[in-house]
């Protein structure tokens, strides 16, 4: 079993690093740069600052533009061009086929991420700021809410097509990083109780926010990483299982 | 028995109502080992249907089957399948000998062997000169071939074909059918669905014609070469017109070229004409059975609508019979 899914892991990362994310970290070197040339001379005192939280910010933007693009029509490319057929008519059950595209996706993630953060590293050194390991939680944060993010787009590619997929993982993405303040407006102004049942199905994306931490140095709690961690591995568990209930389901015209 | 449908039925819905359509209507079909059989019908007959329910890639609403001695959907039978879609892309980023190694690492083949074997399928479908090139810069025909190759890869006992022949220029759709002939002599049994006749009077042992989503009728093509002849056609030259206007009355038709006479004939007269042709000076120049030919019976069923019509054909067709 662990050899199949490894297999199709293996081949659906190498197509999409052929595919795209070449391409996204060509653009994020091209943010970075631009970015720290045009912004740093407006923030004198701060462009340190300024770079990293832009760098940052650009890999978790960029995580999620990969998963809008690839993610969201992992499982749908595979039947529009029959390779789903093929795969599936050899000795392999439905689950390891998605688990396998799921992995393959998050194997990407991580090498798009490493990558990133490689140019980030380079980056500050060569203008003088140099690397600091509080900026690590921050990328792992981010490395949490791609996971989740990747979990719920290959959701989406079980059962509706790429655009829908990637409208409705972008309203998750968008919704999930704005709910923990909109929760605390609604709180203060008396509590919403539709509000609130609501957010507990929308990914909580603020609590992989570590960048502002980094950023301005003052440093992750250990708890706030655990919490986040383990709300990851729930959330993943969850949308995956969905995700295997559906596909499990489906009729292949 | 390597696969068994038992009174199969399937519907989808489509559309924003979600209107159920039904593609199958209670289909049977046997197939035994070493047999090379051909599902032939109209667009939308539900030949795709039926293959992809045998395989487990879609659900039937009722019925039953068995496929390699096990139920619909085994995974452990899958090991022992190869199977080609209608129209595929596949990976378009992969390389052929890559997309070969992916589907070699499914089916568990490894080892220094896999590199021959993968060798030899390329060889094998004239893809050697482009093994290290991207599938999406192949040619349809050469996508098809590359996914005939990956069918083949395990060695497997039964070939599953959706249109085959289909985007495959002449070289290529003789190279598929040498390869289910090879397939046949080798005891592997082959079910293919089509839309060219031609090729089916070649390869095939059976073929079965959907229509109205069931098997409507199933023919033997050994039988059907055998026994279908419906006319003579003889060639005669050296007859002047008064022989010929004489001989005419014992044919069905009659049409002078020069000094050759070409007469058609049913097949009880075509000796009593050859006989009396020969003793009026004629000589013959050729003779040839008509036979009904797969086209002909194709095009008599799927023109069949009322059960009336389906009873009159029933009686009619010799060879196989109809369900």
């Amino acid at each position: 079993m662990l050899q199949r899914v490894w297999t199709i892991a293996r081949w659906t990362m190498v197509e999409l690093l052929r595919e795209r994310v070449l391409y996204v970290v060509l653009l994020f070197a091209a943010v970075l740069v631009g970015g720290s040339t045009v912004l740093t001379p407006l923030t004198p005192g701060a462009q340190k600052k300024v770079v990293v939280d832009l760098g940052l910010a650009a890999i978790d933007a960029l995580g999620i533009l990969v998963i809008l693009l690839s993610g969201t029509s992992i499982v749908r490319r595979d039947m529009d061009r029959r390779s789903l057929d093929v795969l599936l008519t050899k000795p392999l059950t439905r689950l390891e086929y998605l688990g396998g595209k799921w992995l393959g996706l998050v194997a990407t993630l991580l090498v798009l991420t490493v990558a990133m953060s490689v140019i980030l590293i380079t980056s500050l050194e060569a203008c003088g700021f140099g690397w600091q390991a509080r900026y690590l939680p921050a990328i792992l944060g981010s490395g949490l809410g791609m996971l989740v993010m990747a979990s719920i787009a290959v959701l989406f590619s079980t059962f509706t097509s790429p655009m829908l997929g990637a409208l409705f993982t972008l309203a998750l993405f968008v919704g999930g990083s704005l709910s923990e303040g909109m929760l605390r407006t609604v709180g203060a102004a008396g509590g919403n109780p539709l509000l609130e049942s609501l957010s507990l199905a929308i990914p909580n994306m603020g609590l992989f926010n570590l960048r502002g931490d980094a950023v301005h140095g003052t440093g992750v709690v250990p708890g706030q990483f655990l919490v986040a961690s383990c709300y990851a591995v729930l959330y993943v568990a969850t949308a995956l299982t969905l995700a295997a209930t559906v596909f499990r389901r489906r009729d292949f015209r | 028995m390597v696969l068994r449908l038992q009174n199969i039925q399937k519907s989808f819905t489509s559309g924003f109502l979600m209107r159920r359509r039904q593609v199958l209507h209670g289909l049977d079909l046997s197939i035994e080992a070493g047999e090379a059989y051909a599902l032939l019908g109209a667009n939308g007959a539900g030949k795709s249907t039926t293959l992809r329910i045998l395989l487990g890639l879609a659900r039937p609403d009722s019925g039953s089957g068995s496929l390699l001695g096990k139920p619909l959907g085994d995974c452990a039978a899958r090991r022992r399948l190869g199977y080609l879609p209608e129209n595929p892309t596949f990976h378009e980023q992969l390389t052929a000998r890559e997309f070969l190694r992916y589907g070699a690492g499914l089916l568990g083949l490894g080892g220094p062997e896999l590199a021959a074997r993968i060798d030899e399928l390329l060889e094998r479908v004239e893809l050697a000169s482009a093994s290290q090139t991207r599938l999406r810069k192949l040619s349809k025909g050469m996508v098809q071939r590359l996914g005939l190759a990956q069918a083949l890869l395990g060695d497997p006992e039964l070939l599953v074909l959706d249109e085959p022949m289909s985007g495959l220029d002449p070289p290529g759709r003789k190279l598929v059918r040498d390869l289910i002939l090879e397939q046949r002599q080798q005891g592997k049994t082959v079910l293919f669905s089509t839309h060219i006749l031609s090729d089916v009077e070649v390869v095939c042992t059976r073929a079965g014609i959907l229509r109205d989503g069931c098997v409507a009728t199933e023919l033997c093509l050994d039988d059907l070469t055998r026994l279908r002849a419906e006319s003579v056609e003889l060639t005669v030259s050296a007859l002047d017109e008064r022989d010929e206007r004489r001989l005419a009355l014992l044919a069905q038709s009659t049409l002078r070229a020069g000094r050759i006479v070409h007469f058609t004939v049913a097949p009880s007269e075509a000796q009593e004409l050859l006989q009396a042709a020969l003793d009026a000076g004629g000589r013959l120049e050729s003779m040839q059975p008509r036979r009904a030919s797969l086209e002909d019976i194709y095009l008599e069923v799927a023109r069949l609508r009322s059960p009336a019509a389906a009873a009159k054909r029933r009686d009619s067709v010799p060879a196989g019979g109809d369900r």
